[in-house]
């Protein structure tokens, strides 16, 4: 893992470099704004710093709590991410995990990190019954 | 005794060369095969959820199996001290290891998740009788690199360590043929695997494919160069050929009796040998006429000498395909029973029905070209080949 | 870690206690977990085995219902390109018919989540697992999709997924090159619920704890015995019939 992220840094720093003359918006690519926001600037930082580093071991750690152990706490539930990080399906627009305006896509096709995810996990938040009914 | 050199084979490049072209044609078909499945899914194979194995398998464990067979070369002359057959040690060896790879990247391929190679190699379970293969495949390139080492190179520490690799190859092959029998053998659901037999019939099977396969791939090479086998030689792979012939329709007489007989399995055998169609087709004349009564035939009649060992050969290895085509497939295409002395009907999906599509057609013929490609350009670059024997 | 297991054993207990207290008063076979509080964050135990008591007499359409109410909960049977024999299939209704009598039975047949089960012996890297709670399943972060699970299951109880899949249920993932089968809506026995099936044929099939004596199944499998399929097997499966 940590050979991963060694490569991760030096790919940044390549793209840091290789961009250094143009503007800053390049490095971080703009996400999809979340459904629910934090209270204070504080806890979104904090939140964005913690999940930017380390978001794979958390989900990792929690996958196997959950399939192992039947552990379903919504705490870093990959279904939890989804909810908040990806609109709901509408009758006009579903935003997929093929486009690259998925909040998970926006960053990994950006990086060239793929992730398997989604060929089992549901991408989108599900629908409530009613909802879908005019 | 005589001392043996050995050389690259003499082959024009251009013939050299056309023949990596050919066969590296048939390796981007089998590339682009193996990405469709890939990309698409499994639905693109005539694989389901009843026939879950299908021609890849075969193909990829007749290479395997024969893989082990095709090292027996070596073990004779070493193990068995049997000097007439030492010069040829070198190329069973490669051929061996180019076989397994072969076989090797065809299973791999043919897997739902290719991309988790990693994965089979990190997790283990060691119930299993595949993760045990999975050992026992990988080990079986190291042993048998230093083995080749051992012969190739003149230093006093190889030749020291000649004789323990020799043996420890030997018993390597043993289990590692068993082990593949047994990934049949220790499935209870299916009553055409029974694992007291699966494990030796895939070992003397392994010998007469394997030794069938050397005896082609050496005709060929000799043949290639534009030279002549020596007779000994000739003769001596047609009676251990003979000889694997007489074990093997031992065993899957005694396989067939004990399972009809004493096991009591006779609903599956009946199937098997009666009614499952092609399969049905392909245990009498594949594997019994075309893969043993017939190359026993032609290796004992004398007046057909000219070239009878490649005819037997080829029709020897056809047979073993045969063969594992009717245990893999003819297995799974037997129902389950799960209420005896009962009619069962069931609402669900559940034909059992298996004939191959042309992409898991492509990726198997890709199993043959990698080896063939491995092993022509090994002997073109390595010094295997005798050349006074 | 053993002060950790302590705590935790004295609290089981203790919220056990309360539950086996609350749990008089309610009908049987709605309270599943003894700590019917908050069960999400409680590693499962191999105190309980869950287990499944159909009784085909009551089946009115031989679990017709049953294997829809799987189909509905956990999305599988309709994927695009498969062919028939290519498509999921964690359920199935199986009809026999006795050479001697004639008699006619319907069953669902689905994993049966044996205590040995032969899925997870030959499975290379650990994917096809039993829970502590009896539970099979298979951990499709790990799964190479070899196969081998299929071909050791006696009941045809597993499916290949043969194609890339879309919009799967959010607590049902399942998905391309992995196999998958019944998990007993281990999502649902998370919460405390019974898993869809159950509750599709409520009147015929009782959900519960073998292992616990005074539990419904339990005490509903001392009074009639029930049969295994393939009981020669000694898999000794958690799923049990009346009448076949």
């Amino acid at each position: 893992m940590t050979k991963w992220r060694y490569l991760l840094a030096l790919m940044l720093s390549l793209l840091l470099l290789a961009c250094s003359h143009e503007q800053e918006s390049t490095l971080t690519p703009t996400l999809m704004a979340a459904q629910k926001q934090f209270e204070t600037v504080e806890q979104r930082d904090l939140h964005i710093a913690e999940m930017r580093t380390n978001h794979m071991n958390l989900l990792k750690h929690k996958r196997d709590r959950t399939v192992y152990q039947g552990i379903r706490t919504p705490k870093h539930s990959l279904n939890g991410c989804i909810d908040c990080h990806v609109p709901v399906p509408t009758v006009n627009k579903t935003v997929k995990h093929t486009d690259s305006e998925h909040f998970c896509m926006t960053c990994h096709v950006e990086l060239a990190v793929k992730i398997d995810c989604f060929q089992c996990h549901a991408d989108r938040p599900p629908v409530s019954e009613k909802a879908v009914k005019p | 005794m005589q001392r043996t050199d050995f050389h690259e084979i003499e082959i024009s490049s251009r013939r050299f060369y056309s023949i990596l072209v050919t066969l590296a044609g048939v390796l981007v078909a089998a590339a682009y095969a193996f990405f469709y499945m890939e990309s698409q899914g499994h639905f693109v194979t005539g694989m389901n959820n009843q026939v879950v194995w299908g021609l890849p398998h075969v193909v990829a464990i007749f290479l395997i199996v024969t893989a082990s067979g095709a090292a027996n070369v070596a073990s004779l002359g070493s193990v068995f001290n049997k000097p007439a057959y030492q010069p040829y040690g070198r190329i069973s060896l490669v051929l061996a290891m180019s076989l397994l790879l072969g076989g090797l990247l065809v299973i791999l391929l043919d897997l739902g998740h290719a991309d988790r190679l990693i994965i089979a190699m990190t997790h283990f379970n060691f119930d299993s009788v595949f993760a045990w293969n999975i050992l026992l495949y990988s080990g079986f390139f190291v042993i048998m690199g230093l083995y080749l080492w051992s012969i190739m190179d003149r230093t006093a520490t190889a030749k020291r360590c000649y004789q323990p690799l020799a043996y420890l190859g030997f018993v390597w092959r043993f289990i590692l043929t068993a082990g593949t029998g047994s990934i049949f053998g220790v499935l209870v659901a299916r009553e055409y695997y029974d694992i007291l037999m699966m494990a030796p019939l895939f070992i003397a099977s392994s010998y007469l494919i394997g030794t069938a396969c050397f005896s082609l791939v050496l005709l060929l090479l000799y043949k290639l160069e534009g030279r002549q086998l020596s007779e000994v030689i000739k003769s001596r792979l047609a009676i251990s050929l003979c000889l694997c012939i007489v074990v093997v329709t031992l065993i899957e007489l005694a396989r067939h009796l004990l399972n009809y007989f004493i096991m009591g399995y006779t609903a599956v055998e009946v199937f098997v040998l009666r009614d499952a169609g092609a399969v049905t087709l392909m245990f009498w004349l594949g594997q019994v006429v075309i893969g043993l009564v017939l190359p026993i035939i032609l290796l004992y009649l004398p007046s057909v000498k000219r070239s009878r060992l490649a005819i037997a050969s080829t029709l020897i290895m056809l047979g073993g395909l045969c063969q594992l085509y009717v245990i893999i497939i003819g297995g799974q295409l037997q129902p389950l029973r799960l209420f005896p002395n009962a009619v069962t009907e069931t609402s669900g999906n559940l034909d059992i029905a298996y004939s191959a599509s042309l992409p898991e057609l492509m990726l198997s013929l890709g199993g043959v070209a990698i080896t063939l490609f491995v092993f022509t350009i090994a002997v073109k670059v390595l010094r295997l080949t005798p050349a006074n024997s | 870690m053993t002060n950790v297991n302590l705590i935790d054993r004295y609290r089981r207990k203790f919220l056990g206690g309360i539950a086996a207290a609350t749990g008089a008063a309610l009908a049987p076979g709605i309270l599943l977990r003894e700590a019917g509080a908050n069960p999400h964050d409680q590693a499962v135990s191999n105190k309980v085995r869950w287990g499944m008591l159909i009784d085909t007499n009551k089946l009115k359409d031989g679990g017709d219902a049953m294997v829809a109410a799987c189909k509905k909960e956990h999305g599988w049977g309709d994927e695009p390109n498969s062919k028939p024999e290519q498509q999921g299939q964690w359920a199935r209704k199986v009809t026999f018919q006795d050479k001697a009598s004639d008699h006619k039975v319907s069953l669902p047949v689905m994993c049966q989540h044996c205590e040995e089960p032969p899925c997870v012996d030959v499975c290379p890297t650990g994917a096809s697992f039993k829970r502590d709670d009896g539970i099979v399943l298979v951990d499709k972060h790990i799964c190479i999709g070899c196969r081998y699970c299929m071909t050791a299951c006696p009941y045809n109880a597993r499916s290949f997924v043969h194609e890339n899949l879309e919009n799967q249920k959010p607590h049902s993932p399942r998905g391309i090159g992995t196999v998958e089968s019944c998990n007993l809506c281990v999502h649902r026995v998370d919460a405390g619920k019974q898993p869809a099936c159950v509750e599709a044929a409520a009147d015929a099939v009782i959900f519960g704890d073998l292992n616990d004596p005074s539990s419904t199944i339990s005490k509903s499998l001392k009074k009639y015995e029930a049969q295994q399929i393939r009981a020669d097997l000694g898999l000794n499966t958690g799923v049990r019939y009346w009448g076949i």
